[in-house]
């Protein structure tokens, strides 16, 4: 590899290096934390969502079970309107979630709420357009099957809560790993630069420090018959350049002092 | 006097070695998508940075001290480690810092020995770099700088002879140079050759590719949880025996049968022995396998041969669990992971080379002590072995010792069982890879405490460069202090 021969080029570009893995890392780092923020985001937007639907939809069934009791009660028109109201919130509920879809397969669970639902829901219509039970044959039957339906629906339901929570469990996990491993660039570049910080400092007390004391002990041990300062530098820099000039001064400082001489010998 | 920068100069070519392979892993991450991406070029960018930087600073440096080259070489490996861990700890998962520094030194020293439950789920690109640890590793990565480095007077054989040691070289009358590059040359040739033959015979390339990496380095990182088990085919396995074999053969006698000189590996009573103790050494594991009905005949010898060749060469592939095994069977075994491979191949540890050379010094005192006035040489291969070779290897083999019990008797003062103990020290310094107990053949060292995992770090390191150099490196940093 060729040698940068100026010193400023070499002090530059290790500062630019430094920089350069700076940026690297602070880059990493908006990247990760982007990755962070894209899975508290779907925790927020879809998995809780979905969870709160799903509990919501939980509510409405309960409130048709109250609905259902307060018609047997022989209040038709309040139990109506409660059984009513409890179904646009289910089916509200069912068409948020299907919105929100974030897990493997939840539309697929979805869809069997819809189903276990629907079932559940026009048999429960059946029983208010009939209106009465008259035989005791008749009440079990209705009450074993409304009991079938109502936890089918409920087991769905509770599928789709499940399937969230652990989506949010997988997702806080991943916000955790992304969150280390956002950190992990900083960390490594805050040792990187130390170690930088350190190379830096030993190559400009190698190549700078030491060379001006060299110079500076060399000029103030200079004696007037030296033609020459007793300096070896190596590198072709600036340090070089100084050390002929200083020679080159010596030099044109004898000349003069030559000519001075021959001046006043032939006066 | 020793040259800071000198040292520096030639760090940051180990470094920008580092930097090739970390960009070819992170190549293959950004092929397939994976999330190793990210720690992997980082990891390529923090050795490029510190590699590149002492190239623009430090002039031509045309002569290395024996000294300097020490220092380049233990701190060398000890920088490589460091920053192998990089892509680990930043990738997560189950790499702590403990668990990225143990898989690092692991993979570097060839020891094969890993903290990981579950290899499988890690992505393409970061196995890809476990298994170019191997490879780097394997010959060295001072030997590998060597052979791409400009020849200058001075710089090859100074870094060379501290990374080969002495013993090695007894076989090779050839410039630092030329040896460097027929190691190199033979070690690449072996890894092509054992990669066709895997694809072959029903691996996938990069399975082939990785599982070649770890052979020939005798290192033992697999791409798969149950190890060569997964195979579960007699060809592989036979296919792999033949390459452990072979690499843990001193390469300059691979090069010598190659170009049908006198001395070579069917000519060589070192390497006559080496064979001789492994085939020794199989036959008594499958006879007490058999008599104790553990396998069927076929099944002993076929288990037998693949663990006995696979711990005596420091591999530490496995086809099966060993820790159900017979005691007799398991100390055979633990008895191989003490002898390891031959000086001048890729494995690490004691070497058999020194036990050979001990017995016969053994034998020579014996005689002396018999006849006191007699003079006895020694002669390995042809070559006469003066005193200081075999005080050299008798002072090795006790330091050896030494560091084997210190390590146990730490071990088990944090609370691990003997055995565990006792045979994670072994594995480790002999750069073997699985041990017996709760570190056994398909187990791994993810349940060891962390301070035991650095423990066991340090002794991966000390197997590599073989105990001496480090004490050697450390007296010159005392004696300029």
């Amino acid at each position: 590899m060729k040698i940068a021969n100026s010193l400023k080029t070499k002090i530059s570009a290790g500062f630019l290096l430094l920089i350069f893995m700076l940026a690297i890392a602070g880059i990493m780092l908006v990247m990760e934390f982007e990755k962070v923020e894209t899975s508290a985001e779907t925790i927020i937007n879809n998995n809780c969502t979905s969870i709160e639907q799903a509990q919501n939809m939980l509510n409405a069934m309960d409130q048709e079970n109250k609905g259902l009791l307060v018609l047997l009660e022989g209040n038709r028109e309040e139990g109506v309107k409660i059984i009513m109201t409890a179904d646009s919130i289910m089916n509200h509920a069912i068409k948020i979630a299907a919105q929100h879809v974030s897990e493997v397969d939840e539309e697929k669970y979805i869809e069997k709420i819809k189903d276990e639902y629907g079932k559940y829901y026009t048999f429960l219509l059946s029983f208010i357009e009939k209106d009465s039970i008259t035989t005791l044959t008749e009440s079990d039957h209705f009450f074993s099957t409304y009991q079938q339906l109502n936890f089918a629906t409920k087991d769905a339901i509770n599928t789709l809560l499940q399937i969230n929570e652990k989506g949010v469990k997988k997702q806080t996990l991943s916000m955790r790993d992304n969150a280390k491993r956002a950190i992990m660039p900083a960390i490594v570049s805050l040792i990187t630069a130390a170690i930088f910080a350190l190379l830096l400092n030993f190559f400009i007390s190698e190549y700078l420090i030491n060379p001006i004391r060299n110079i500076t002990d060399a000029v103030s041990s200079f004696y007037p018959e030296q033609y020459n300062l007793k300096v070896t530098a190596y590198t072709k820099d600036e340090i070089k350049k100084l050390e002929n000039e200083i020679n080159n001064l010596i030099h044109r400082f004898h000349h003069i002092k030559n000519t001075m001489n021959d001046k006043n010998e032939k006066n | 006097m020793i040259r800071t920068k000198a040292i520096l100069k030639y760090l940051g070519f180990i470094l920008l070695f580092n930097a090739l392979f970390l960009c070819i892993s992170a190549s293959i991450s950004l092929f397939l998508h994976e999330d190793s991406f990210i720690p992997l070029l980082y990891g390529a960018l923090v050795c490029a940075v510190l590699g590149i930087f002492p190239q623009l600073f430090v002039e031509r440096i045309d002569d290395i001290s024996f000294h300097e080259g020490m220092a380049i070489s233990v701190l060398g490996w000890i920088l490589t480690c460091l920053t192998g861990m990089i892509p680990y700890f930043m990738w997560g998962g189950e790499f702590t810092l403990a668990n990225a520094l143990f898989e690092s030194v692991s993979g570097f020293t060839t020891t094969g020995a890993s903290i990981l439950n579950n290899v499988e789920i890690l992505p393409k690109g970061l196995l890809f770099w476990r298994a170019a640890t191997h490879f780097i590793g394997g010959i060295g990565i001072i030997l590998f700088v060597l052979a791409i480095l400009p020849e200058k007077k001075g710089i090859r054989s100074s870094i060379y002879h501290t990374e080969v040691s002495g013993l090695s070289m007894l076989n090779f009358r050839m410039k630092a140079k030329e040896i460097a590059n027929i190691l190199v040359v033979i070690y690449l040739s072996l890894i092509a050759i054992e990669i066709i033959l895997l694809k072959i015979f029903g691996m996938n390339w990069f399975d082939a590719l990785c599982h070649s990496f770890a052979t020939v380095a005798t290192g033992g990182f697999s791409t798969k949880n149950q190890s060569i088990a997964y195979y579960n085919n007699v060809w592989i396995e036979i296919i792999i025996m033949f390459f452990m074999l072979i690499s843990s053969i001193h390469f300059g006698l691979i090069y010598n049968t190659i170009r049908g000189r006198k001395l070579n590996i069917f000519t060589s009573g070192v390497v006559r022995s080496y064979v001789m103790v492994i085939f020794i050494g199989i036959i008594l594991v499958a006879a007490q396998l058999t008599f104790e009905k553990v396998y069927s005949f076929g099944e002993s010898l076929r288990y037998a041969a693949f663990q006995v060749i696979s711990l005596g060469t420091t591999t530490g592939f496995s086809i099966v669990d060993t820790p159900t095994w017979p005691i007799f069977a398991i100390l055979i075994q633990m008895y191989f992971t003490i002898q390891c491979g031959m000086v001048g191949s890729t494995s690490g540890g004691l070497k058999f080379d020194r036990i050979y050379l001990f017995f016969k010094s053994l034998i020579k005192q014996i005689r002396l002590t018999k006849h006191p006035q007699g003079i006895y040489a020694i002669k390995v291969d042809g070559t006469l072995i003066d005193n200081d070779m075999e005080l050299q290897t008798a002072v090795f083999i006790l330091l050896y010792i030494i560091t084997f019990f210190a390590t146990t008797l730490m071990l088990t003062a944090m609370n691990i069982d003997g055995i565990t103990a006792f045979s994670a020290a072994i594995t480790t310094l002999g750069n073997a890879g699985p041990g017996f107990g709760r570190v056994s053949s398909l187990g791994n060292y993810s349940g060891l405490p962390d301070a035991a995992k650095y423990i066991l770090s340090g002794n991966m390191l000390l197997g590599r460069l073989e105990i001496m150099n480090i004490i050697v490196f450390l007296t010159m940093l005392s004696r300029k202090h």
